[in-house]
């Protein structure tokens, strides 16, 4: 699998990097790099049109990290050894997106193929290896998929694999109802089953909702999301309400998923507002319910932009959550050919459990673009975090990108 | 005797306050003045173009705009310049450009933007519209500048419904996602986003699709992620990303505030547990380098402190985190059928389940 996925993978970059003739071909290369541990990180993107028809894209990535750094081995992302996550390996590497994309010229059908996030309507998305497609008649709207679960550094289970589909009708310009189902095994045995609607009606007030129902039994909602927004001026405001199951999140194998119903309710308010041609204001308060206990949430922020543009930009959040109260606050400022950056944030949790009394985070970056398609970065991270009592990175980064006109 | 509240210099009388109030009110002001630019209210020297000033006195777009007739979906933007505007201003007040002062500069950046990014040729549509410019720029006769007109305009008559059903943007749109344009009646992009844009999704995956990339999701939902998308934006801390700033910190409170949350992209059982284990607060050997999140008297008789079933009813995700797979069998030990620690269902529970299936038969024997 790996070897497959991986010729895959080089096949598609060489095909998309050599097709001088092409229009619209993009390949991104990322170098990150950081000092502690001395962990390393390579990524390409491409993508690109190949006819009117038929487009690729591909994201892979090569990691490299120390041996014998057990503990912050993860200071990049990149995860060592097997596929849980655990091992001695130094280089690791994965792909994140392959996909050949078809699309009838009409727009009746599309179909895609490789390795892929299924979105689709109420279910959880899926990052899986297999294949999707869409059929478009009229108002209705029919889509299915099917494949095996991605496993993280190309892994691969036995006798795992998902399918799932939803037919949807078009209602007006942009509203929609849909049904959908799918269901998951792993190692042949049944994981996940849940059947979806999702609805959607724009309109002055812009509503939508989803809910997904656990068929493994006993039946019941797994999560449900409604949420109306509203626009006048200046000034959005949304209300919403959510309400979610977590052991009917859990794959039904786990020994966890028998614990019982113990659903998370969630209603609240966000706002926005432009306060002045350069100044944004964003509310949030939410009140929150599970298993008799009742919690609150309030947040507030302030963007203002330094600019007309918004390149530059000063910010201010202060947030109260169940279980911490918190404050960040960003810059980013140009300067020239530079651009500099500050980004700090303070949590004081009501609970601490004995492990600081403020966990304090800051990053100072500065970026540059020294030449056309090239781009750098340079950061300072610094933070003090219940995992340790304090830590200082420092990580570059380099990017390059080629247009093939 | 009067009497009143003693402020830092003396008594405060009702004039004193009102006194006072002004001074705040007037302080305020002053402060809001000296703040108007910083917060992009626009002095006068600065104001748009005064498109309706000229087309009432009876000067024809062309006049201006030379050759915007003929243009096609490249070339020049056709703006005039400063010798346009002295062949009737021929005394001009200044020396500088006219449009130094006269029209804001995000003006031009607009339209640049627009045929660097639409496929859209003037020479097919005035004799469409009768060259009639103000069927489309209908803000010209508008004391604002907003002057590309907005994609009502071209729905008004290309009614596109074939296109939009079947998402065809690329007939007018030339590269939407690299575009990066987000459309009116999309902001949803506030400091929940990352709540809302999943009830905005189900329905819409395939509009969101003609901006987004396979790898905007997949940044986020992918299991075979790199790292963090922050980090590879570095330097960028208003782009949104799930996990922002420190929440490597706090993400155990994240967890216990919305459970459930974490499992629309990580398998606790796989995901978690990996560095949970790594940093030894997973489940793992009696007697081998672990240390316990749990306080004292988690487990034990039914009494106390503990609250371990309780709390993990209410998020059994991050019990599976570090207790998932082969670490059930903790729980087995003490739950298992007839087991110290009683059933774990809750009263009432019935299943049809299969005994003899995981998780089912790790408690319960079947058979012989």
């Amino acid at each position: 699998m790996r070897r497959r996925l991986t010729g895959l993978g080089t096949a598609l970059l060489l095909a998309l990097a050599a097709r001088p003739a092409a229009a619209q071909w993009r390949l991104r290369g990322d170098v990150l790099a950081g000092v502690a541990p001395p962990v390393g990180l390579v990524v390409l993107e491409a993508d690109g049109r190949a006819s009117s028809w038929l487009t690729a894209e591909a994201v892979v990535w090569t990691g490299a990290t120390r041996a014998d750094a057990s503990v912050d081995s993860d200071a990049l992302g990149v995860r060592v050894g097997g596929g849980d996550g655990v091992g001695n390996d130094d280089i690791v590497g994965d792909v994140q997106v392959i996909t050949l994309h078809m699309r009838a010229p009409s727009g009746r059908a599309e179909a895609r193929v490789g390795r892929f996030i299924a979105a689709i309507g109420a279910l959880p998305p899926l990052h899986l290896d297999g294949a999707a497609a869409v059929a478009r008649q009229g108002r209705f709207r029919v889509e299915g998929f099917a494949g095996i679960p991605a496993v993280p550094r190309l892994g691969a289970a036995a006798f795992d694999w998902t399918a799932g589909g939803r037919v949807a009708r078009r209602f007006g310009k942009e509203g929609a109802l849909g049904l959908a189902y799918y269901q998951r095994r792993g190692v042949g045995r049944l994981e996940d089953e849940e059947v979806g609607v999702d609805a959607a009606w724009p309109g002055p007030v812009d509503v939508a909702a989803r809910a997904a129902l656990d068929l493994q039994d006993p039946i019941g909602l797994s999560d449900a999301h409604l949420s109306a927004a509203a626009r006048s001026g200046p000034l959005r405001v949304e209300v919403f309400v959510t309400s979610r199951s977590p052991s009917r999140r859990l794959p039904a194998t786990s020994l966890f998923s028998v614990l019982g119903d113990v659903p998370a309710h969630r209603a609240g308010v966000s706002a926005r507002m432009r306060a002045a041609p350069r100044l944004d204001v964003d509310l949030l308060a939410s009140l929150r319910a599970q298993d008799g206990e009742p919690g609150a949430e309030v947040a507030v922020r302030a963007l203002l932009r330094l600019d007309d543009r918004g390149d530059g930009a000063v910010g201010l959040e202060l947030r109260r959550d169940m279980l911490w109260t918190g404050t960040r606050a960003f810059l980013r400022a140009p300067m020239g050919r530079l651009t500099g950056s500050l980004e700090c944030e303070a949590v004081i949790a009501d609970d601490p459990h004995g492990r600081g009394a403020v966990w304090p985070w800051a990053l100072a970056a500065l970026r540059a673009a020294p030449a056309r398609h090239w781009e750098t970065a340079l950061a300072l991270e610094a933070s003090a975090s219940p995992e340790y009592s304090s830590r200082m990175q420092l990580m570059a980064s380099l990017s390059r990108r080629w247009d093939v006109p | 005797m009067r009497t009143g509240r003693i402020g830092p210099i003396g008594p405060i009388g009702p004039i004193g306050r009102i006194g006072r109030i002004a001074l705040i009110a007037l302080l305020a002001a002053l402060g809001l003045g000296a703040c108007a630019r910083l917060l992009g209210y626009r002095s006068a020297e600065r104001a748009p173009f005064a498109h309706r000033a000229h087309v009432t006195k009876g000067i024809g777009c062309l006049t201006c705009h030379t050759g915007v007739d003929k243009a096609g979906d490249e070339g020049p933007l056709h703006l005039p310049g400063t010798d346009t505007c002295v062949k009737c201003h021929q005394k001009p007040h200044d020396n500088r450009t006219c449009s130094n002062c006269h029209g804001t500069p995000g003006t031009a950046v607009d339209l640049a933007d627009a045929r660097r990014h639409l496929r859209f040729a003037h020479v097919e549509h005035l004799p469409t519209v009768k060259w009639n410019c103000m069927r489309c720029h209908l803000g010209a006769a508008a004391p604002g500048e907003h002057l590309r007109p907005a994609m009502a305009a071209c729905t008004a008559c290309h009614m596109h419904d074939a296109q939009f059903a079947g998402r065809d943007c690329d007939s007018c749109h030339v590269d939407l996602p690299g575009e990066k344009v987000r459309p009116m009646s999309h902001l949803v992009h506030g400091p929940d986003f990352m709540r809302e844009h999943g009830a905005r999704a189900a329905s819409s995956t395939d509009m969101c699709a003609t901006c987004h990339a396979e790898r905007f999701c997949s940044s986020c939902h992918g299991v075979a992620v790199p790292t963090l998308p922050s980090r590879m934006s570095l330097g960028d801390p208003l782009r949104a990303d799930m996990h922002r700033a420190g929440f490597r910190a706090r993400h155990a409170e994240a967890a216990r505030t919305d459970p459930g949350t974490c499992m629309t992209c990580h398998r606790p059982e796989t995901f978690c547990a990996g560095c949970h284990q790594q940093k030894g607060v997973a489940a793992g050997p009696i007697g081998g380098a672990r240390r316990s999140p749990h306080p004292p008297g988690w487990v034990g008789p039914a009494v106390g402190d503990n609250q371990h079933g309780r709390e993990a009813r209410r998020d059994p995700a991050s019990c599976a985190s570090c207790h998932g797979g082969a670490g059930e069998a903790m729980c087995v030990s003490c739950h298992k059928v007839g087991g110290v620690g009683g059933s774990v269902h809750p009263p009432g529970w019935t299943s049809t389940r299969n005994l003899g299936e995981v998780p089912c038969r790790s408690c319960h024997r079947v058979g012989p």
